[in-house]
C-alpha cells in the first residue's frame, strides 16, 4: 500500500471543501426532515441560504489557487471551472428566492424540497470539475435523480406524468451512457480522461467502435444540455414542474454540462486530427439541429413556459457551438453566453412565475392587456425577451455576437464548412426567435383584454402580500439589471 | 481442428442458458413465467462473471438482482395475480418491426465489435484473476475511487428521500 496515494487524497481535500459544504447541507436537511418544526419552510430556506452563501464564499476563496489534479485524477480545478461553479452558486441562490416566494404563497411545508435543490447544486458543481467518466456519470445521475423528484413536486396528475416521462427518458439515456462508457473502458482500460493511455489507446482503436462508443458516452451530457435527439421530455417537464424548479432545470444542469464539455474538449489534443475533425463535425451538426428544431418547435407553442422550454433547446445549440471552437475567443464567448443565458432565463421564469401565481396567466392570450396595469413589470418583460432574442441594447446581443465572432474567426483560420454553416444558421435562427419572444410583450401591451377575460382574472387573482411583492421586485431587478449593464460593459465578466 | 476445452464448454453452456431464458421472456405470455425466466437469465450472467474472474461482481449480481429486485418483482406479480384471481398475460405487438430492429441492431453490434481484439488487453491485471478481486476492489474504493464512492452515498440518500417523500404523498 503506497502511502503517497493517501497523501494525495489528503492534499486534495481542500478542493472539494465547497462541495463538502453542500453535502453537509444535504445531511443536515435529512436530519431536519424528521424534526417537527413549527415553520419548516423557514428552517429549510435559512439553512439553504446560509450554506449556499458559504459555498460561494469558499469558491471565491479557491480563485487563483494552485490546484493540481485532485483525488488521483478524478477532478481538476482552474479559474474557468471555478467561474462556472460560481455561476451555478448564484443561480442556485436566485432559484432559492423564487422557491421561497412560491412556498410561502402555497403555504406548503416540506423540507425535502430544499434537500433536492441542494442536491442539484452538488451534482452540478461535481460535474463541472469532473475529469473522469465515472465522476461525470455519477454527477449527471445525481442531477437527474433530484430532478425526477422535484418535477413531481407540483403534486398533480400532470406533474406526476411529466416526472414519470422524465424518469423513463432519463433512465434510457443513462443506460446508453453507461454502455458507451463501458465500451470506452474496454478499449482503454481506464476511465480517467487525464490519463495519457486513455487517448493513446483510443487513437489505435477501430473508428467504427470508437464513434459508436463516444456517441453513447456523451448522451448523458447531451441529455442534461437538452440537445436535440434528447429533448422530447423538456416540454412536459418545464410546463408541469413548479416554476422555480423549471427555472433551475433550464439553467443549472445545462450550464454544468456545458462547462464539463468544455473541460473534455480541452483534453482532446492527443487524438489524431481526423478524429478531432469528426467529433467537431458531429457535435456541430447536433448544435445546428438543436438551434433550428428548438426554434421551430417554440414557434408553435401556446403556453409561455413551453415556449421557454424549447427556446432553451435552441440556446443549447449555441452553447454547443461554443464547445466545438478550440480557441481562446470561444472560451470567453462560452463563459459569457452561459452567464447571460442563466441570468436571463432565471429572470424570464421569475416573471412568468409572478404572472402565473398572481394572475394565473399561462398562455399567451392570458397576458392580453396587462400592460395597462403592470407597466413596470412590462418593461422588465420586454428587456428579458429582447435579451433572449439577442438584440441590443441587452447583454443577450453581446453573447450572441461573441459566439458568432468566434465561429467566424475559426472559419477563417481553418476554413471548415461546419463553422460557417453554424454561423449562418445561428443568424437565421435569431431572426426566427424574434417572432416568438416578441409575441409575449405584444400580447402584453397591444392586445385588448376581453371583457370576459377581465372578470375571469378578477375572480382568479391571488393577492400577493406587500412584503413579497417587494422581495420579488428586488430579485427581478437584480436579475434584469445585469442584462443592460453587461451590454455596455461586457468586460466585467471577462 | 482445435480441441474444445473445458473452459469454453462451460462458457458456451452458460451463454446458451442466458440467451434461451432471455428469449423465453419475450415469447411467454404469462408475466410470472417471464419473471422466472429472468431469474435463470440473471443467474447465467452471474456465472459468466465468476467464470471471467470477477467474483465480487458475480456475488453482487446474485445478491442485488436476484435477491433484491427479482424477488420483489415476483412478489408484486403474485400479489396482483391474487388480487385479480387470474394470471397477468401480455401480448406480443409489432412482432415484425421489433424483429427487424432487433436483428439489425445485433448484426450492427456484432460487426463493429468483431473488429477489435478484446481479450488479452495489456492492462488486464492477471494477478487479480488468481487472487480474487475483493481485496483489490476494497482498496481501490478507498483510494482511487474515494470521491465517486462518496458521491454515490449522497446520490442514494437523495434517491431514497425523494422516493419516500413521493410515496408518502
Amino acid at each position: 500500500m503506497d502511502i503517497s496515494i493517501l497523501k494525495n487524497i489528503i492534499q486534495s481535500l481542500p478542493m472539494v471543501l465547497p462541495e463538502a459544504m453542500v453535502a453537509a447541507l444535504i445531511l443536515l436537511l435529512t436530519i431536519a426532515c424528521i424534526i417537527p418544526w413549527k415553520k419548516p419552510a423557514m428552517v429549510g430556506k435559512s439553512l439553504s441560504w446560509i450554506f449556499g452563501i458559504g459555498y460561494i464564499l469558499l469558491k471565491i476563496n479557491q480563485w487563483n489557487g494552485q490546484w493540481d489534479n485532485g483525488f488521483l485524477g478524478m477532478i481538476s480545478l482552474d479559474n474557468y471551472r471555478i467561474a462556472g461553479q460560481l455561476l451555478l452558486g448564484g443561480l442556485y441562490l436566485f432559484s432559492l428566492h423564487l422557491s421561497a416566494v412560491e412556498v410561502q404563497l402555497k403555504n406548503e411545508e416540506r423540507m425535502e424540497y430544499w434537500l433536492l435543490k441542494a442536491a442539484i447544486l452538488l451534482g452540478g458543481s461535481a460535474l463541472v470539475m469532473s475529469d473522469n467518466l465515472l465522476m461525470i456519470y455519477l454527477a449527471v445521475e445525481l442531477l437527474s435523480f433530484s430532478a425526477y423528484g422535484l418535477t413531481a413536486f407540483s403534486f398533480n396528475e400532470k406533474g406526476n406524468k411529466a416526472a414519470l416521462k422524465y424518469l423513463l427518458f432519463g433512465a434510457i439515456a443513462s443506460a446508453l451512457t453507461v454502455y458507451g462508457m463501458s465500451i470506452l473502458y474496454g478499449l482503454t482500460g481506464t476511465l480517467s480522461l487525464t490519463d495519457g493511455s486513455f487517448w493513446m489507446n483510443l487513437s489505435t482503436a477501430p473508428v467504427s467502435i470508437l464513434a459508436f462508443a463516444a456517441f453513447l458516452a456523451v448522451i448523458g451530457l447531451l441529455f442534461k444540455l437538452t440537445a436535440v435527439p434528447l429533448h422530447p421530455w423538456v416540454e412536459d417537464v418545464y410546463q408541469n414542474a413548479p416554476t422555480p424548479i423549471a427555472a433551475l432545470f433550464a439553467t443549472l444542469p445545462k450550464i454544468a454540462a456545458f462547462f464539463c464539455f468544455m473541460g473534455i474538449m480541452q483534453l482532446l489534443p492527443p487524438l489524431s486530427a481526423e478524429a478531432k475533425q469528426a467529433i467537431i463535425v458531429a457535435l456541430g451538426f447536433i448544435a445546428l439541429v438543436s438551434m433550428t428544431a428548438g426554434n421551430l418547435l417554440a414557434l408553435g407553442q401556446k403556453e409561455v413556459k413551453k415556449m421557454l422550454a424549447y427556446s432553451s433547446v435552441s440556446h443549447a445549440g449555441f452553447l454547443i457551438a461554443c464547445i466545438i471552437v478550440p480557441a481562446k475567443s470561444a472560451w470567453d464567448a462560452g463563459l459569457f453566453y452561459a452567464a447571460i443565458y442563466g441570468i436571463m432565463n432565471m429572470a424570464a421564469f421569475g416573471l412568468v412565475q409572478y404572472f402565473e401565481t398572481g394572475k394565473k396567466a399561462i398562455t399567451y392570450e392570458d397576458f392580453n392587456g396587462m400592460g395597462k396595469k403592470h407597466a413596470l413589470w412590462g418593461i422588465g418583460l420586454v428587456i428579458v425577451m429582447i435579451s433572449l432574442t439577442g438584440l441590443p441594447p441587452t447583454a443577450g446581443f453581446n453573447a450572441k455576437l461573441m459566439v458568432f465572432l468566434a465561429l467566424w474567426e475559426q472559419y477563417e483560420t481553418t476554413s471548415t464548412t461546419i463553422y460557417l454553416l453554424l454561423l449562418v444558421f445561428g443568424v437565421l435562427n435569431t431572426v426566427i426567435a424574434l417572432f416568438y419572444y416578441i409575441r409575449l410583450p405584444y400580447h402584453f401591451y397591444f392586445q385588448e383584454e376581453g371583457e370576459e377575460d377581465y372578470h375571469f382574472y378578477r375572480r382568479r387573482e391571488v393577492v400577493i402580500e406587500n412584503r413579497l411583492q417587494w422581495a420579488y421586485r428586488i430579485a427581478l431587478f437584480v436579475a434584469i439589471l445585469p442584462l443592460i449593464v453587461l451590454f455596455f460593459a461586457p468586460q466585467i465578466i471577462l | 481442428m482445435q480441441a474444445i476445452n473445458f473452459y469454453s464448454l462451460i462458457f458456451y453452456g452458460f451463454s446458451a442458458l442466458v440467451l434461451v431464458s432471455a428469449l423465453n421472456i419475450l415469447l411467454t405470455k404469462n408475466v410470472l413465467y417471464a419473471a422466472f425466466s429472468l431469474l435463470v437469465s440473471l443467474f447465467g450472467v452471474a456465472a459468466l462473471y465468476v467464470l471471467m474472474g470477477a467474483d465480487f461482481i458475480g456475488i453482487a449480481q446474485i445478491m442485488i438482482y436476484i435477491g433484491g429486485i427479482l424477488v420483489l418483482m415476483i412478489f408484486g406479480v403474485m400479489l396482483t395475480t391474487k388480487l385479480k384471481g387470474e394470471p397477468i398475460l401480455t401480448q406480443n405487438r409489432n412482432v415484425l418491426s421489433s424483429l427487424l430492429v432487433g436483428t439489425g441492431l445485433s448484426t450492427f453490434l456484432g460487426l463493429i465489435f468483431s473488429q477489435f481484439e478484446w481479450a488479452n488487453r495489456p492492462w488486464i491485471d492477471q494477478t487479480a484473476l488468481a487472487e480474487g478481486s475483493i481485496r483489490k476492489l476494497g482498496i481501490a474504493t478507498m483510494t482511487d475511487f474515494l470521491l465517486p464512492f462518496e458521491l454515490i452515498a449522497i446520490m442514494l440518500l437523495v434517491a431514497l428521500v425523494a422516493g419516500t417523500y413521493l410515496a408518502k404523498k
